[in-house]
């Protein structure tokens, strides 16, 4: 589980995290071990609309030290509201919501399940059951490989590509700076 | 090309990692947060009866009326993911992995059939059993072999026409 050698373990203390359940149960044992990797603060919510209104409160205005720093949420039922509210902060118009690294847990494992999360913009995808090891894991993810965003006709989120690998082929792909415009975070 | 239509990168916000700064987590504290799972004393059963109850009321639902092949499905799929997610949270791990098996095998199928009813209907009597007998963790041996028989009921089905 190291992410590197003699290293400082990372200072979680300061994290925020809000996390999106349908069962408390699952809620409980969540957060029990997200504070036993040391983060700070786990708010939770069973409730989309509930969820929506807490980041909006917490980085719906200037950057503050009480702003959420990962967003987890379930699939949420068949409703699927989970991916609902993934989309719904990947087109809000407030940077420190729209950019909110979101790691989405799911006991479905469907190719739909997991392209349709993908697509809807999230950083990482945790398959239920969970454990402490892929927790940890998916969590250093987001921490360690903070990826770039890419703005698409149909797609805006994190880069879905997980490597570059060298295209064997005729290239027809957009490689000149003409045709890719690299931007700062705040637009 | 248009404007409108060029991909755009934005650069990886990295405030995160600033904030926690970069190191590792220490074996011994996932090893810390695993046993909050395997301490954890909350009975299972109650749990998994809503969604036991909402799996035999999916079967009754089905068995009168398949004509809505994708709401049946997905009556079927969302009680079995629920308790995939969370048994082996409540040390059931066999009745994760037989609903695991179950549930990718309903995320290949198009059109529910009576077949696939009685496919999910032993699986909801193997649960009821299951909890019944306390059959915790891998579920030995008979888990084992229950496991196994889910695995080849499923390889061998075919659609019924």
């Amino acid at each position: 589980m190291n992410a590197a050698v003699n290293q400082e373990p990372y200072a979680l203390s300061g994290v925020r995290i809000l996390l999106v359940e349908e069962f408390p149960f699952m809620v409980a044992l969540m957060t029990s071990m997200l504070r036993e990797f040391g983060v700070g603060q786990v708010m939770s919510t069973d409730n989309v609309q509930h969820a929506k209104r807490l980041l909006v409160d917490h980085n719906g205005g200037h950057r503050n030290t009480k702003m959420i720093d990962i967003l987890m949420t379930d699939l949420m039922g068949p409703s699927r509201a989970g991916v609902e509210l993934v989309q719904w902060a990947r087109s809000h118009k407030k940077d420190t919501v729209k950019y909110l690294p979101i790691l989405f847990a799911s006991a479905y494992t469907s190719l739909e399940v997991v392209e349709g999360a993908r697509d809807a913009g999230v950083n990482e995808i945790l398959m239920k059951p969970v454990s402490a090891e892929k927790l940890a894991q998916r969590l250093l993810y987001i921490i360690d490989r903070p990826r770039p965003f890419v703005k698409a006709p149909g797609f805006f989120g994190p880069d879905r590509r997980r490597k570059v690998e060298e295209f064997k082929g005729e290239e027809k792909r957009i490689r000149s700076t003409e045709d890719l415009t690299v931007v700062n975070e705040e637009e | 090309m248009t404007e409108s239509k060029k991909a755009r990168t934005i650069k990886a916000n990295k405030e995160l990692q600033m904030k926690v700064g970069t190191g590792q987590v220490d074996e011994r504290v996932v090893d810390a947060a695993q046993k909050v799972i395997e301490a954890n004393t909350v009975d299972f059963a109650p749990v998994a009866k809503p969604e036991l109850d909402a799996l035999q009321k999916a079967l009754d639902e089905a068995r009168k009326d398949m004509s809505d092949g994708d709401a049946v499905l997905e009556s079927l799929k969302t009680p079995i993911m629920n308790l995939k997610a969370n048994a082996a949270t409540f040390k059931y791990k066999f009745i994760s992995d037989l609903t695991g098996t179950v549930l990718m095998f309903l995320e290949n199928v198009s059109k529910p059939d009576k077949k696939i009813l009685q496919i999910v209907d032993v699986l909801h009597k193997t649960i009821l059993l299951s909890l019944a007998y306390n059959m915790k963790g891998d579920g030995g041996a008979h888990g084992k072999v229950l496991l196994e028989a889910f695995n080849k009921l499923c390889q061998k089905y075919k659609p019924v026409n």
